[in-house]
């Protein structure tokens, strides 16, 4: 491979994602619009769509969406128009007609409110609460489900249905999956599921037998279950309790939950995630829309990740060796071991901030004379992906980001003293047995064991600071701490304050 | 279990009736049912590599489809019109006659596997009702004794050794 | 007055015959068909005023002339998926006229300019498959087919709701058969996505006389907008049930007497004019004449041509419980009023039935089709409103007794009668 260093532009552009979205009839570059665009006049607000949209879809754009309530529609999905909820009424028009399916025209004036839609709304409600099982008090799904929020709004109070309510004995409650938990007789039949296994993922695993009111959701080989690495996102779209995530089943009432934003670091593609918590315990992360990132969705990997926050593995104290010891006891063994080095090596792994590689780059320079500046990464270097969708070689979530700051990769280069900072996921090169090493940021036992670390600063993982990563298309995102750490483990700047007070640099 | 030869071939005649390929599954799924009687999960994954499908695809056509079998039925399959025109002309009494004879009900398969009853959707001759249709055949202008004859009929048949009972040959 | 004029050919052995059809006047109507532009045949079947004769009752020939004009493939299929309770028509003519059929369909796909066309056959009917099978090798083998349009057969497999036209199209190409949201409708993405004419085997069969007598002839012989005869499939408790072909200015009554009356003397009760869906008619509406403008305005509607006949041993709540119980069967479950509607409709008829009803289940009925209509991806939903809403209005009485006798007063007055027969 050439020395040259390559940089990166940052550069925020709207990158052609991987997957495929409701495709829009023609599609309109940045900086070329038509002039003037059609217009439809929705609840007395003028709204322009692009000629092939449906009703549905000009509304989202204008951010106009939470007036109409939907169960089949997903805006990443294909249509299917069947729920029937999403009722409007349209002038001109004698019967009612549904959003998402309808193709918006020009001039067409449509009512969200009326005594018909109201009328339409609560007979789907009824219909569909005919069936459904009361199971919110154990149901997962109670707080963010949206059969319960839609009811609160447009349902009846009460049901008149008397008859018995249909049963599946057989998935009333079954395993589709390690991950996923069917329970059949909460279905509304809305079939986002299958859609999803057919067009995001496209492996096909799901399907509806038979037809009618007997309707059920089953795996298309009941050996091999659901395959796909994208089994978490069934679960965010089913609008009710029928698909559960099994890691999340039970845990936690959703009420309780603080949500804050994070970026994943699991892999180059830094998937945009919520954080759900409660006192700095996090139960779960969930996809955050991001149109030029990840869309909807997140692999299974990274939204499981939250569980290496609490790894018991995971070192959490500061130690001089083996010893556990104060940041303080630490920090001022820290300026013997450089001043007994001759050369100093300082590896950054790829899942550091971009902060955080400036913070170390300029504030070593005051306590190490001369030291050497590299990136490591384990993983993978390249943009490869390992599937059409979101996951990619390269399981460090800043590569490209420690490549413009003009970072080199290590490539064995000798030294005395290595200083190795990391997060979890960058994996650090083999080293001669001989030499001193400093290690800092997120590491487990068993590596400070591998490495013979002299020395341990502990350091925040991702969620639990701010920071920002590059990812493999070159979007810099950055982003701010979700929860707060609850070990003894200090951020970099901490570091460097505290280092300040010791030895009097600040 | 690969496709027979004789399947392949009536599949391959049909290709060129369809611009895609998925358009052969219902004859596919027909031709299966009429060799083997019904369609076993194996046919359904043989049927989805023939035709270059996922596999949930053949399976969800199937089981809408009321015609498909799902699991092994009689010999003689009687399909009896429970509905209104038959009805009004005493469909109701048939096929007590018929459960009452076999000794089963409707949607079950005698023990010696011969006869399988089911109620059936309006078969479409409801100017001759009642009407039952077994396996091709149609059976029209049906009495209790009629039927009662029919099945002695078809008994003995099979007690012969008699295949492809109620084929309709022209 | 029996006014066989469009099916004449039927009545001849072996009308099924390509030499015997063609002896009687059969596929005369293509040598006319060389002189005249697509264009002009739709203007006569314009001017015929023929009604789709599947149910719906539209135009013909405005719909063909939804097809846009562009250069895509365009098919025309033939729905003789005949699934509606009560009609066996086209079972009738695919036996007895496979060839007026094809010669239907040559001239329809010569209007609409399409080189392929499909019969979709329900499954069931396996012996009016083979004799169309044999009867499409006939019309090769003469040179009638091949040439300018070929004829594919396809075999569904017992699905009520194929009849809808979209939902057809979904299982030619291989699919569930459920229907497909309009807009886009079969004109413009049909089957395999390319523009489609969808017509009943019935509307086929009515073509060739149109070009052979003209537009106009056709429409004098019917009434109002509803031109030509029509096949009417009689069944139930009348005398002679079958196939009639009947003007339309018949009216129910003279209909019913046409074919032989109620038998045993018994009094009529109740018909039902157009297939299953079709709302119940009372006997004191049979003056209504039969084309699909009068049965409209009368409540109900002329359909598929399927008169079913009730006499006074009829229950009505059980032949209502029977036609919902069949439509719960045979709803495809997308949309949810219907799925969950058909099941819940389906219940309560069948404890009303059971005599475990009570009044304010009548209201509940109302309410529940109330929300049934209009508002669905087919007309499925709605059909299913006809038998509910026309018992419980039209029956009443019959209802109440049924809730205050905890039970069919007709049962229990045979019940009674084994008592008393004991002692």
């Amino acid at each position: 491979m050439s020395s040259e260093k390559k940089v990166y532009k940052i550069k925020r552009t709207k990158i052609n994602l991987n997957y495929c979205s409701t495709p829009k009839s023609f599609s309109i570059k940045e900086g070329e619009r038509l002039s003037p665009l059609p217009k439809i006049n929705f609840d007395g607000n003028n709204i322009e769509f692009l000629p092939g949209e449906t009703i549905m879809q000009a509304i989202e754009r204008a951010g106009l969406s939470t007036s109409i309530p939907r169960f089949c529609y997903h805006p990443a999905l294909p249509i299917a128009g069947t729920c029937r909820m999403c009722t409007v009424e349209i002038e001109k028009s004698t019967k009612l007609q549904t959003a998402c399916s309808t193709p918006a025209q020009e001039g067409m004036v449509i009512r969200s409110q009326s005594e018909r839609v109201n009328k339409s709304h609560k007979g789907v409600m009824e219909f569909l609460l005919t069936n459904h099982p009361l199971d919110c008090p154990v149901c997962d799904q109670a707080g963010e489900c949206e059969l319960q929020d839609y009811n609160f709004t447009y349902g009846p109070n009460e049901t008149r249905f008397t008859e018995d309510k249909r049963i599946f004995k057989n998935s009333t409650t079954r395993p589709l999956s390690e991950k996923i938990i069917l329970n059949m007789n909460r279905c509304i039949n809305c079939e986002r599921c299958v859609r999803f296994e057919e067009s995001i993922t496209q492996t096909f695993d799901l399907l509806m037998l038979n037809r009618g009111w007997k309707k059920e959701l089953t795996v298309s080989d009941e050996e091999k279950g659901l395959t796909s690495n994208y089994q978490g996102c069934l679960a965010d779209i089913c609008p009710v309790g029928a698909l559960t995530f099994k890691d999340f089943r039970f845990q936690k009432r959703v009420w309780f939950l603080e949500k804050k934003p994070s970026i994943c670091d699991g892999c180059s593609k830094g998937c945009n995630i919520e954080v759900h918590s409660e006192n700095n315990e996090v139960f779960r992360y969930i996809p955050l829309y991001n149109e030029s990132v990840n869309g909807h969705w997140i692999c299974d990997e990274g939204r499981l990740s939250y569980h290496l926050l609490s790894d018991p593995e995971r070192v959490t104290q500061f130690k001089i060796q083996e010893k556990i010891v104060s940041s303080k006891d630490a920090l001022l063994h820290f300026e013997t071991l450089i001043k007994a080095s001759k050369e100093v090596a300082v590896l950054i792994g790829t899942d550091s901030t971009i902060e955080e590689v400036q913070a170390l780059k300029e504030n070593l320079k005051l306590y190490i004379p001369r030291f050497r500046l590299y990136s490591f990464n384990g993983t993978c270097n390249s943009d490869e992906k390992l599937d059409h969708l979101l996951m990619m070689k390269d399981k460090t979530p800043n590569t490209k980001g420690i490549a413009t700051l003009g970072i080199t990769p290590f490539e064995n280069n000798q030294a005395d003293l290595y200083i190795i900072f990391k997060n979890r996921r960058a994996l650090p090169p083999a080293l001669p047995q001989t030499s001193k090493v400093i290690t800092w940021g997120v590491w487990t036992n068993d590596e400070l064991k591998k490495y013979n670390s002299s020395l341990h600063f502990s350091g925040l993982a991702t969620a639990e600071k701010g920071g920002s990563f590059l990812n493999t298309d070159e979007i810099l995102q950055g982003f701010s701490p979700a929860i707060t750490h609850q070990g003894n483990s200090l951020s970099v700047d901490e570091i460097f304050y505290e280092l300040g007070k010791i030895y009097g640099t600040l | 279990m690969p496709l027979s030869k004789n399947i392949q071939n009536k599949m391959r005649d049909l290709k060129s009736h369809f611009p895609t390929e998925q358009a052969l599954l219902i004859p596919l799924l027909h031709a299966l049912q009429e060799e083997h009687g019904w369609i076993s999960l194996e046919n359904m994954k043989e049927a989805a590599s023939f035709l270059n499908l996922p596999l949930m695809k053949v399976r969800e056509v199937v089981s809408f489809y009321t015609m498909f079998n799902q699991k092994p039925i009689g010999k003689i399959h009687l399909q009896i019109c429970t509905n209104i025109s038959c009805w009004l002309k005493g469909a109701d009494h048939l096929l007590e006659c018929a459960e009452k004879k076999l000794k089963i009900k409707s949607g079950e398969t005698t023990e010696d596997g011969k006869f399988t009853i089911s109620k059936v959707e309006c078969l479409g001759s409801c100017g001759t009702a009642p009407v039952l249709q077994m396996n091709e055949e149609y059976f029209e202008n049906l009495s209790a004794d009629h039927l009662n004859e029919l099945l002695k009929k078809w008994e003995l048949e099979l007690n012969e050794g008699k295949t492809h009972l109620g084929k309709v040959q022209l | 007055m029996n006014q066989n004029v469009l099916n004449t050919i039927a009545h001849e052995k072996n009308s099924h015959q390509l030499e015997v059809y063609k002896s009687k006047g059969g596929y005369s109507s293509l040598v006319n068909l060389i002189n005249i532009t697509p264009e002009q045949v739709i203007n006569e079947v314009k001017k015929s005023n023929l009604r789709g004769r599947g149910g719906a009752g539209f135009p013909t020939a405005k719909k063909w002339t939804f097809l846009p004009n562009d250069d895509r493939a365009r098919y025309l299929v033939c729905n003789a998926d005949e699934g509606e309770p009560g009609t066996f028509k086209d079972r009738f003519l695919m036996n007895k006229l496979p060839h007026q059929i094809i010669e239907g369909m040559i001239i329809a796909a010569y209007a609409i300019k399409s080189k392929t066309a499909y019969i979709y056959i329900r499954g069931e009917f396996v012996k009016e498959y083979k004799i169309m099978e044999q009867a499409l090798k006939e019309a090769y083998d003469a040179n009638i087919l091949g040439k300018d349009l070929n004829i594919y057969l396809y075999r569904g497999a017992g699905a009520y709701i194929c009849g809808e036209e979209t939902a057809l199209l979904n299982s030619l190409e291989g699919k569930r058969g459920e229907p497909r949201n309009k807009p886009p409708f079969p004109a413009h993405v049909g089957a395999f996505g390319m523009p489609t004419c969808v017509n009943n085997v019935e509307t086929f069969t009515s073509l060739p006389w149109i070009i052979n007598h003209g537009g106009d002839a056709f429409a004098k012989l019917g009434v109002g907008l509803s031109g030509g005869t029509r096949l009417f499939s009689v069944s139930g408790h009348i005398k002679n049930p079958g196939v009639y072909e009947l003007p339309m200015t018949f009216t129910i009554k003279q209909l019913i007497d046409h074919c032989g009356g109620i038998p045993d003397g018994k009094k009529l009760k109740a018909i039902i004019p157009g297939g299953a869906s079709a709302p119940m008619m009372t006997a004191d509406e049979i003056e209504t004449p039969l084309d699909f403008d009068s049965i409209a305005k009368a409540g109900s509607m002329a359909g598929s041509g399927a008169i079913i006949v009730m006499d006074e041993t009829t229950c009505i709540v059980e032949a209502a419980a029977r036609l919902l119980k069949f439509y719960e069967h045979e709803s495809c479950g997308q949309c949810s009023q219907c799925r969950e509607g058909s099941h819940w409709l389906a219940r309560l008829f069948d404890r009303l039935e059971k005599g475990l009803g009570n009044e304010s289940d009548l209201a509940l009925i109302e309410d529940i089709c109330s929300n049934m209509i209009g508002q669905t991806i087919c007309a499925f939903s709605e059909a299913m409103t006809g038998p509910a809403l026309s018992s419980i209005r039209k029956f009443k009485s019959e209802f109440l007794e049924h809730i205050n006798n905890k039970g069919c007063p007709h049962k229990l007055h045979l019940k009674e009668k084994e008592v008393s027969h004991v002692l």
